[in-house]
């Protein structure tokens, strides 16, 4: 095995110190809102579920963190998709806003914060402009669909340290003490240096929406967007980033490469749907270590969890270590994560010590992207190619919600890096 | 003796002790096996003589029920029948496969329902009580017949295989019925593990907990609690009733009487706003059997 300059413990150090470090900064204007009042306002950017739910959690959050969250403003492709939260929160008519350029509307109209939970292929974009224009955001994951999706983040990500704004991902599992206690036993060393993972999103499948009357095609594909690679990603992107992000955590880094295989049954996706359903990826990382990646949507046994083997026993940083010959640990989880990731968002804004996870998350999201990359061009993706190199840029800047649907070739395993 | 009778005998300290309303505990009740049409989907049923059941549900004054003879589920329903029903494996048309997702099929989970635990011959876990109720509705419509939930009277009844109250202190025994917190090891098993009650239902006990009708006077009690504590974010009214116990419950909370009402625990950390309708995010430990009243 070749040896690299890099240890999982000396990251660690490193990681420790660049961390204390960035928190040696002024408080910026970003933090008057904290000391002038006591009510954070918040605009949610997509309110399907996950947006109506996420501000449920954001408003449980600043409970926790000792700050009053107003739900002050709303965006959605859809007009009729905000009427939940502007009812529920009493949102004045000019804070709510529809279409591809709603966000702007949402981010512009005096808010502190905003919640974006859109389609993954729309984040990116939204995000920079959350940042441009000062804002602190929550972002749901994953936060793009291909490598120009994430290159846009990572620069965004570095625009919020520069601003002083806090920013954090819905890879909750980062919130969980489960997870944080767990991993923090394996990085203690626990179980000795990490070898191998297997990680697993196999679920029973994802719904289907069908088009409304009146709807044109580019609608009806953001109505049904998990089914569109320019929109979602695909299952590897849009669920199994979790458990991806879970190995980036223990393993200290983002991997080198990864191998993969996958499809689709016709049987397991209705006629029209773009995306697979299974995939099974090797990353390899630097320390040599490999990851083993499931993702699947079919009925049977399932799978939402990781697996961790070390030099000295094995663990699923979900809740448990096993030393070899030693004592078997368990660890629980406090609180929902999807509560906590609000609370704790909220109190780095009060305490002035902005939280930022977007290269977390922006690299959690590139490994889920040169998995399927790999998957679907039968081909080794490196990811130092993929992050300078790869031209592939899903995304439409020119969307015309009325107009036709975006191009894209159902992938195959061509040879091509689609 | 069976190991239930035994278990009883090691703890005869039940505050309420009912007759057995059949001469022996040791009974042999008529057993029939539903075959599901268009389907491979196959189960034993046994049927529950009439009889009587003295219920006491929490601070409710204890009652005697008439319990009629129904034929109930001689295991909870496992993932091999729950499965057809979910994924619309009956269903032909593909049109129409996609069109009952969510409407009289339950929504696709977002996670893994089986929680990993295990599938085949594994009770179905994590359907909420409505999920129960339309499983039910499918099987009357396959069937011809009409099935549906327990009560708590028929329910009781048939774990305490018309005996007294069922609760084992001693842990050696009580694991000889049931999986329970102590030797579970974190999940739930395979239906038909351990030991049959003396009319032949296995894992009434332990394992999962089931999905019972809430009986009429506890409903109205809620209702009234509610009513005197209109403040109270949760409604007991609106939270569905379980029985038995599960894997991860300790010993203590296992017995035939202990009422486990839905808590907002059970779906914490489903992220969406609505809440699925079908699936409890957290309800690992739920599952259901069925009855049929002809």
């Amino acid at each position: 095995m070749e040896k690299v300059g890099f240890t999982r413990r000396n990251f660690l150090k490193t990681s420790a110190a660049v961390s204390a470090a960035s928190l040696m900064t002024n408080l910026g204007t970003n933090f008057a809102h904290a000391a002038g009042s006591d009510v954070i306002k918040v605009g949610v950017i997509g309110c399907g579920g996950r947006g109506n739910g996420a501000a449920d959690d954001c408003v449980g959050g600043g409970e926790i963190a000792g700050a009053k969250v107003q739900i002050a403003a709303v965006a959605d492709v859809f007009k009729g998709h905000t009427d939940h939260l502007k009812n529920k929160f009493k949102i004045a008519d000019d804070k709510c806003f529809s279409g591809l350029d709603a966000y702007k509307g949402v981010v512009d109209s005096g808010v502190d914060m905003v919640i974006i939970a859109t389609p993954p292929g729309f984040k990116a974009l939204q995000f920079e402009y959350a940042i441009e224009k000062g804002k602190h955001v929550f972002v749901e994951k994953p936060v793009a669909v291909c490598p120009a999706g994430v290159r846009i983040m990572l620069k965004a990500g570095e625009m919020a340290t520069e601003k002083k704004l806090a920013v954090v991902a819905g890879t909750q599992r980062r919130h969980e003490t489960n997870y944080i206690d767990t991993i923090k036993a394996i990085h203690d060393g626990a179980i000795g240096d990490i070898l191998h993972m297997s990680v697993y999103w196999c679920g029973g499948g994802i719904w289907w929406r069908n088009p409304e009357a009146g709807m044109s095609e580019v609608e009806a594909q953001i109505n049904n967007w998990y089914h569109y690679i320019w929109l979602c990603g695909d299952q590897i992107c849009e669920q199994h980033l979790h458990n991806l992000d879970v190995a980036n955590w223990v393993m200290g880094s983002h991997p080198v490469s990864a191998y993969g295989q996958g499809g689709r049954n016709a049987k397991m996706r209705p006629q029209g749907s773009e995306i697979w359903d299974n995939t099974a990826v090797e990353y390899e990382y630097p320390n040599g270590g490999r990851v083993l990646s499931f993702g699947r949507h079919w009925p049977g046994d399932g799978n939402v969890s990781e697996f961790a083997i070390g030099s000295n026993g094995t663990s699923n940083p979900g809740g448990w270590i096993a030393p070899k010959g030693g004592q078997r640990k368990s660890f629980r989880n406090a609180r929902s994560g999807y509560v906590q990731e609000h609370a704790d968002l909220i109190k780095s804004i009060l305490e002035g010590k902005p939280l930022n996870e977007t290269k977390a998350v922006a690299e959690s999201t590139m490994t889920t992207i040169i998995g399927r990359m790999s998957c679907y061009s039968g081909k080794k993706v490196n990811w130092d190619w993929a992050m300078k190199d790869s031209k592939l840029d899903l995304v439409p800047r020119n969307l015309d919600l009325k107009g036709p649907a975006p191009k894209v070739e159902i992938p195959i395993p061509d040879g091509k890096l689609v | 003796m069976s190991r239930w009778s035994l278990g009883r005998m090691i703890l005869p300290l039940l505050a309420i002790v009912v007759p057995a309303t059949l001469a022996s505990a040791q009974a042999k009740l008529d057993k029939q096996t539903v075959n599901v049409k268009d389907t491979t989907v196959q189960f034993t049923m046994i049927k529950l003589p009439a009889g009587e059941v003295e219920l006491k549900l929490g601070n409710l004054p204890a009652k005697k029920v008439a319990v009629k003879s129904v034929w109930i589920g001689e295991t909870e329903v496992t993932w091999d029948e729950f499965d057809t029903y979910a994924y619309g494996l009956d269903i032909k048309d593909e049109k129409e496969k996609i069109d009952s997702v969510g409407k009289t099929r339950p929504s696709k989970p977002y996670g893994a329902p089986d929680f990993g635990f295990g599938h085949a011959g594994y009770p179905c876990l994590a359907e909420t009580y409505f999920s129960a109720q339309m499983y039910c509705k499918w099987l009357s419509e396959k069937t011809g017949k009409k099935f549906r939930l327990p009560t708590e009277a028929e329910w009781e009844y048939a774990c305490r295989a018309g005996g007294a109250p069922v609760k084992i202190q001693d842990k050696d025994a009580l694991a000889k019925v049931a999986w329970f917190e102590d030797i579970s090891e974190e999940k739930s098993h395979p239906a038909k593990q351990k030991a049959a009650n003396d009319w032949g239902f296995f894992d009434m006990l332990g394992n999962a907990a089931e999905w019972v009708d809430k009986d009429a006077d506890a409903q109205k009690a809620d209702e009234a609690y509610d009513k005197e504590n209109p403040d109270k974010p949760t409604k007991r009214a609106e939270m569905p009733v379980a029985r038995g116990g599960s894997w991860k419950d300790a010993a203590d909370k296992i017995s035939s009487g202990q009422r486990f009402p839905q808590t907002s625990q059970w779906n914490v950390t489903d992220p969406q706003n609505p809440k699925s309708r079908w699936w409890l995010a957290d309800g690992k430990f739920i599952s259901f059997r069925v009855v049929c009243e002809e």
